[in-house]
């Protein structure tokens, strides 16, 4: 009886090391979000994509852990070789567009969603 | 005061990731140290988090994302993630920051060049803040409950026995790591070595004798990302370095200024006196 609570115990323990990393990761997730939806500056913007990525990096390795399995680890390497890609083609986007209106608001490029 | 608050805020967290990396086995006084580097890591990146969003001021943001990573990679040490910890402080924090940070300054010097410190519009007021919090908050409620609900269904997690078994099977494929493991102690690898795991140990059998490998000549995770890295996805690999070539390429062509320099700025930045009228040759001549 005893041995079979403990194991209980000790299974809802390990339930419970991986669901807060994941939480974890979803809510640094949904704040990133929410700052991208809710800025208006473009380097921002990509800021907060660059926090969703470190909420996806915290899953990965977390579940990487979990089964033992380390291609989560080496998705992570993925992870930063796209996020590298990405802020250095965005950012020389965001500095052509400065350039063109002296601005980094997002709302002024908004013709094209007409 | 917010600089100071900063500055400690980020060498409290490198003190705090020397402290995880340190921390002592899976039971007793260690697994209550990693409860407590969890709830400070969780806390400190969420923190940091909300205050990079709501930070009136680019150049804080950036610096509040640096401290999001920083805490981000405590929690990857917690999870014996060494290798990725340290890449992710040292690509993040090192190389993709400071390229924000360049392109903020680029941006902020020019537009407030003669109002400087005023914060622009567009970054003093939100857009559809209300919008963009409630799409946010179902998000955060769905992956909660998903993965509340949800985890108690997953496979159980791999036991000390899997997780020696596949440390044993790397090691098989690395011989040369392999015989530095034989060969601190007088064991005779004649032949064929073999790995088995026995009582949470591994054990070399080779001819009729046996040896217990230490746990330190185990491969550790940064072992297995780089086999996993080389042996499981080397097609993925080649592609992750066409990537970043392509777009450092894109990257250069899209942000280098053009400017059509005419031919006495061409000669004067080439050190030569300007063309003289009776030195142009008439083409006719």
């Amino acid at each position: 009886m005893s041995a079979a609570l403990d194991m209980l115990l000790a299974q809802a323990m390990v339930e419970a090391d991986l669901a807060r990393f994941l939480v974890l990761s979803g809510l640094l997730l949904a704040v990133g979000l929410a700052g991208f939806l809710t800025r208006r500056n473009l380097i921002v913007m990509f800021l907060c994509t660059e926090l969703m990525f470190q909420a996806a990096v915290i899953a990965f390795v977390a579940c990487g852990r979990w089964y033992w399995d380390f291609s989560g680890q080496v998705f992570v390497i993925f992870v930063l070789t796209i996020a590298a890609a990405e802020a250095a083609l965005a950012l020389a986007l965001v500095v052509l567009l400065y350039r063109r209106r002296g601005t980094l608001d997002a709302e002024t490029w908004t013709e094209l969603h007409e | 005061m917010r600089w100071v608050g900063a500055v400690v805020g980020l060498i409290g967290t490198a003190w705090l990731l020397m402290l995880a990396g340190q921390l002592p086995g899976e039971t007793g006084a260690g697994a209550l140290a990693r409860q407590a580097a969890f709830i400070v890591f969780a806390v400190l990146s969420l923190a940091g988090a909300v205050q990079m969003i709501s930070q009136k001021r680019p150049v804080y943001a950036a610096l509040f994302f640096v401290l999001v990573v920083l805490s981000t990679c405590g929690l990857l040490l917690l999870l014996e993630a060494w290798f990725m910890a340290f890449a992710v402080v040292i690509v993040y924090a090192g190389a993709i920051l400071i390229t924000y940070m360049f392109v903020l300054m680029l941006a902020h010097q020019a537009s407030d060049a003669d109002n400087v410190g005023e914060i622009p519009a567009y970054d003093r007021r939100s857009r559809d803040p209300v919008a963009g919090v409630v799409v946010a908050a179902l998000l955060a409620a769905t992956i909660t409950t998903v993965t509340l609900l949800g985890v108690s269904e997953l496979q159980p997690a791999a036991t000390q026995h899997e997780q020696l078994q596949a440390s044993a099977e790397l090691l098989e494929q690395l011989p040369k790591r392999l015989d530095h493991a034989l060969a601190e102690s007088d064991f005779i690898a004649g032949g064929d070595v073999t790995l088995t795991v026995r009582d949470d140990t591994v054990v070399a059998h080779s001819g009729g004798h046996e040896m217990d490998i230490a746990d330190d000549d185990l491969p550790g995770s940064t072992s297995h990302v780089g086999w996993d890295l080389v042996a499981r996805f080397p097609a993925s690999l080649e592609v992750a370095g066409v990537v970043l070539l392509m777009a450092m390429f894109g990257a250069v062509v899209l942000a280098r200024r053009q400017i059509e320099l005419g031919e006495d700025e061409l000669r004067a930045s080439a050190g030569l006196a300007p063309l003289a009228p009776d030195e142009i040759e008439d083409p006719d001549a």
